[in-house]
């Protein structure tokens, strides 16, 4: 049987494989693409995270006591805001992680 | 023999200087190149024959294209898109210069650009200002409420330094991670190799143990595969989250 190429078969075609689709997503078959991050790729992003958060911070406090003169006052303040702003970040990142793993 | 740390020496290739600039254009200037040559290559030729049903190259090329469509449209929604050609760029970049440096030495050894912090945080510093530029565009000096979040007004005063530090640490971040990666993976690999050398040409039982650096090394190649993609798209998924930000404050996804 030669295909019908009609515009109304095309879409009626579509429309069952879009469904047939819809099924097999259903029963597993089609996976979805995107594999859950390695164990070591989650602590690399962690750790990154919170050290970032500490140099940042003490080096904005090392640049501002060069700056004016207060050593060491403005490093050790800044040194614990970038610890907090680590630990943010941490965090952060922490929850997008459990918002993109699957549910149940 | 010679040290694991050889294979990230920059040597100057072409000796230039402008001004008292050393602006030679180096061993890393040159991979860099051929990155850009093979990613561009690749893409063109996959693209080329335009076929209903894809060759394999296409195929490939195609995947790309709408994975990382698809990821910025699941991260930063459809507004997102407008920014695909920056992210789709850096991710092949950064995925090309990860697998070109894990290919095996021929006569001369690949060089591993993402291996440098210099190259790494350019990128990131790029994706910085862009998020930047983005935010002072769509919200204006609004923009800047991404430092408050809602909370009492005492609060803010410790919360403004503490975001605004979180802030300035992402691209430290998205670089460290790379180039840390990256550094850590080739060092690894280089040296189980010597391992694998010094062992064989002990002699007697010795050689005979050489086999196990050898088992190691195969599997941290393997290893080092999946580390290549895993961490081109973590650059470019953050890149998009980081986006999100710019575009949408304070709205999730």
């Amino acid at each position: 049987m030669a295909p019908d190429n009609s515009d109304d078969s095309k879409a009626q075609r579509l429309a069952e494989l879009e469904q047939r689709l819809k099924e097999a997503r259903g029963r597993g078959e089609v996976r979805h693409t995107e594999s859950p991050p390695s164990s070591m790729g989650i602590a690399f992003r962690l750790v990154s995270e919170l050290l970032a958060g500490v140099i940042v911070g003490g080096a904005i406090g090392w640049g501002l006591d060069a700056f004016f003169g207060t050593a060491p006052i403005l490093l050790i303040v800044m040194f614990l805001v970038g610890v907090a702003a680590g630990f943010f970040n941490v965090i952060r990142a922490a929850r997008e992680m459990n918002e993109k793993r699957p549910k149940g | 023999m010679a040290s694991p740390m050889e294979q990230f020496e920059v040597h100057p290739i072409i000796p230039i200087e402008v001004g008292g600039l050393d602006i030679s254009f180096t061993n890393a200037s040159l991979w860099m190149v051929i990155v850009v040559a093979v990613t561009a290559l690749f893409l063109t030729m996959g693209a080329s024959s335009r076929r209903l049903v894809p060759t394999r190259m296409q195929s490939i090329a195609e995947l790309s294209y709408v994975f990382i469509a698809d990821m910025i449209r699941s991260a930063a929604g459809t507004e997102g898109l407008k920014f695909f050609p920056f992210i789709f760029t850096l991710f092949m970049f950064v995925l090309f210069a990860n697998l070109i440096g894990l290919l095996p030495p021929i006569g001369f050894h690949p060089f591993t650009v993402t291996s440098h912090i210099a190259v790494t945080f350019s990128l990131a510093f790029f994706v910085f200002l862009m998020v930047i530029f983005v935010g002072l565009w769509r919200h204006g000096l609004g923009f800047f409420s991404l430092f408050a979040p809602k909370v009492p007004f005492v609060m803010l005063i410790i919360l403004i330094p503490i975001e605004v530090v979180s802030f300035l640490s992402r691209p430290i971040s998205l670089s460290v991670r790379l180039f840390a990666n990256m550094l850590a993976g080739h060092t690894m690999l280089a040296v189980f190799g010597t391992f694998v050398v010094a062992l064989a040409s002990a002699g007697g039982a010795l050689s005979f143990l050489s086999i196990a650096p050898l088992l190691a090394i195969t599997a941290v190649s393997a290893l080092e595969f999946l580390i290549a993609f895993l961490q081109a798209y973590v650059f470019a998924i953050l890149t998009c989250i980081y986006l999100n930000d710019a575009l949408h404050l304070h709205e999730h996804h």
